[in-house]
């Protein structure tokens, strides 16, 4: 494990931004961070970022307690996010890598072989408010993961970027997984969460509420539910028992259909039931989505 | 590098390598020579009115020498008592009364007494003019036998005549005309150090809430310590402002002696021809005037203790702003929340200047450059007339406390306030941020 923490809590004045929240971020995965507006997300990769301090529990990286030494091996990239406007965009850069402690020299050779790969090399004498914000956000990226570092933060990486920089992106911060890189990830997008995230923490108010690998959490969740086509009429699966439907359409003899059992039966059990009522010609179980477990998790509690 | 050198080095080379920077430094010296300097030279050349003296010469040996020239008419008084000459010569049309009564190298036997301030170079006429005769008589007195030609020539050579020119005001009370120079540049230092703070301080205040505005302060800070972040930007920009006022001063420095030396000779220094003919032609160097009049001040005195109020000053402002800028995002907050910082700072210059010329050792002027919001302003108008050394310890003593204080809590609320987005902060707020662990 990288990151483990242990009953974190945090409050300010009058609120408890985080009440005993415990998290295990395994190395070289992709973390997922979800959690609504408010849950504490923010003030967790504060304090991941040592830029504030927990009140209570426990924070280890890497085994130890962590501490101001570990930030050179923390790359942040926050939802907000700027740069100096006025600064040459080659400067700037350097600067930003300067102060996540890399030498002159190595933040320009690395700087060059990243700028090159983003193809926004010929910008480097340019200034930063000549830049378009696409671009503004690919120097942003560059910098936050110049320096290497074993941990890597992203908030909302993708939001104000166009579908193929967002593709970019994301290839590019699953490169880095592959290479080693620990990535935890706070989104709202959870289209983006199922595409990157090895696994995941929601938290919803100051608790962490669900956790684990993003598969297992989906077979935990699944409902039962299954797609199929069959010849004949949506009535055809009337016969069937304990089954719901939920949607249907016939077209030219040919029924799609989306079912569930009401006692959540499995796969084989249903395929069973189907086939001695029908004549199926494609059947699928539908795993829930992320975004539909975020929802069903935020308004249970 | 440490992470601080390197915040210092980025705030001080993106301002240094501004335009209006460059500009700034080159142009405020020019003007500010030219303002200094147009006036006395204005006055030098467009002054042919002839001035009447009256000369009171109890010793009856110099009178003889002080010839009419175009600028000047000698009326020799005899007879009279000095008292009742300095109360009537106004009214029976003299501009002046000189009054000798010994040897005129030693500055109590000679006083210059006007009601308006002399040209100067009236005053240096008449100074060489007794110079030359005071030489003449040591000359004449010598005999071989004594001395040595030798001694003669340096006791020659070291004669120097210095009028006390004393300013008379209407109720009659004479008072040395320095000292009115000694306020009036107490007065622009005072000034000068109101500039600084409030340009230099405001600047700190814009370059955080810009950090904030841009939202690059989320990046830094989680990279960087919140104190040396705000530490390297108060020593950033005051490296900003030093360089500026050096330019200035180096620019001026330039600029004085090259107009002196163009214009016409050097007074301060010693003898040389270009001078006597200076002497002779009764004509003198305005610029180097003024310069020889400052030259009675405590220059050093004031340069360092200039410096260490400007810096003292600048800090204690500087953390201030720093702490409040920190809390905003808008322009709009800032511009209320800057208040309770400029109060303070009005205060200063208004306590300079309804009591820095009429009573610059009074209470308010005392209280003033004690307390260590006005003292950079208050004290340095006062240093040139004269501060007991207790009182300058006292009030640096109480600088430094205050300016070291002021940092830490601005720190703390630092440190909260630059991840606060969104909301106005109130001072109530401010307090919480201090008292957060």
């Amino acid at each position: 494990m990288l990151i483990e923490a242990n009953g974190i809590v945090k409050a300010y004045s009058g609120h408890v931004a985080l009440d005993g929240l415990n998290m295990n971020v395994k190395e070289g995965s992709v973390h997922g961070l979800l959690g609504p507006n408010g849950a504490g997300k923010t003030t967790f990769i504060r304090i991941l970022n040592q830029m504030t301090r927990q009140d209570a529990g426990t924070l280890l990286f890497d085994g130890r307690e962590m501490s101001l030494d570990d930030i050179s091996q923390v790359g942040y990239l926050p939802e907000e996010r700027g740069l100096y406007k006025k600064m040459k965009v080659g400067e700037e850069a350097i600067y930003l890598a300067q102060l996540r402690g890399l030498s002159k020299h190595d933040a320009k050779v690395r700087l060059k072989y990243w700028f090159d790969k983003f193809e926004i090399g010929e910008w480097w004498n340019k200034k930063v408010e000549q830049l378009s914000k696409g671009m503004q956000q690919k120097v942003q990226f560059i910098v936050t993961v110049l320096h290497e570092p074993r941990l890597l933060i992203f908030d909302e990486p993708f939001s104000g970027f166009d579908p193929v920089n967002a593709n970019l992106l994301k290839e590019e911060i699953l490169n880095l997984r592959d290479k080693g890189a620990t990535v935890l990830f706070s989104t709202h997008n959870m289209g983006s969460v199922e595409a990157v995230c090895d696994s995941i923490s929601l938290i919803n108010k100051s608790h962490v509420v669900l956790d684990g690998n993003v598969k297992e959490i989906k077979r935990q969740y699944k409902e039962g539910k299954y797609s199929l086509t069959f010849q004949g009429e949506v009535g055809d699966l009337g016969k069937v028992a304990d089954i719901d439907i939920i949607s249907s359409k016939t077209t030219d003899g040919i029924t799609e259909a989306v079912v569930k059992s009401a006692t959540k039966a499995g796969a084989n059990e249903m395929l069973r039931n189907l086939i001695a009522a029908v004549e199926l010609s494609e059947f699928k179980e539908i795993l829930p989505s992320m975004e539909e477990i975020f929802i069903q998790q935020v308004n249970s509690k | 590098m440490s992470k601080i050198g390197l915040i210092i080095e980025r705030e001080y080379m993106t301002r240094v390598r501004k335009k209006s920077f460059i500009i700034i430094s080159l142009l405020m010296p020019i003007i500010m020579l030219a303002v200094t300097i147009l006036p006395t030279l204005i006055m030098a050349y467009s002054s042919v009115t002839t001035q009447k003296i009256a000369v009171l010469d109890e010793t009856k040996n110099y009178q003889s020498v002080l010839a009419n020239t175009e600028e000047i008419e000698f009326s020799l008084i005899s007879d009279e008592v000095e008292e009742s000459l300095r109360a009537t010569y106004q009214s029976r049309g003299f501009d002046a009364m000189l009054h000798i009564s010994g040897v005129p190298t030693d500055k109590s036997n000679i006083q210059l007494y006007s009601e308006k301030t002399l040209p100067i170079d009236v005053t240096r006429s008449i100074e060489y003019t007794l110079r030359d005769k005071v030489r003449h008589d040591m000359i004449e007195e010598f005999s071989a036998s004594s001395d040595g030609v030798d001694s003669l020539f340096n006791a020659v050579n070291n004669v120097r005549v210095d009028i006390a020119t004393m300013k008379q005001t209407t109720d009659g009370e004479a008072k040395e005309d320095n000292a009115a120079i000694g306020i009036v540049v107490g007065l622009v230092a005072a000034m000068l150090i109101y500039f600084i703070i409030l340009i230099s301080g405001s600047q700190v205040f814009t370059g955080i809430m810009e950090e904030k505005q841009n939202r690059i302060m989320e990046v830094l800070a989680s990279s960087v310590k919140p104190l040396d972040l705000m530490m390297g930007k108060i020593i950033g920009i005051a490296l900003v402002t030093l360089t500026q006022l050096a330019m200035w001063g180096v620019i001026m420095g330039i600029g004085s002696v090259v107009l002196s030396t163009n214009f016409m000779p050097d007074v301060s220094s010693i003898e040389s021809g270009a001078e006597q003919v200076a002497a002779a032609t009764g004509e003198s160097n305005p610029v180097a005037n003024v310069m020889g009049m400052l030259g009675t001040l405590n220059i050093p005195l004031l340069i360092s203790m200039f410096v260490i109020y400007c810096i003292g000053g600048y800090l204690l402002y500087a953390s201030l702003y720093a702490a409040i800028a920190a809390g905003c995002d808008q322009p709009s907050d800032a511009q209320q929340l800057q208040m309770p910082i400029i109060i303070p700072i009005i205060i200063a210059i208004v306590i300079v200047s309804s009591f820095g010329m009429k009573d610059p050792n009074g209470a308010a002027m005392f209280w003033g450059s004690m307390v260590p919001l006005t003292s950079p302003i208050v004290m340095l108008a006062r240093i040139p007339s004269g501060v007991e050394a207790w009182e300058l310890i006292l009030s640096l003593v109480l600088l430094v406390a205050s300016f070291l204080l002021t940092t830490w809590i601005a720190a703390k609320i630092y440190r909260v306030g630059i991840l606060m987005y969104g909301k106005k902060p109130t001072f109530k707020d401010l307090v919480k941020w201090a008292r957060m662990k």
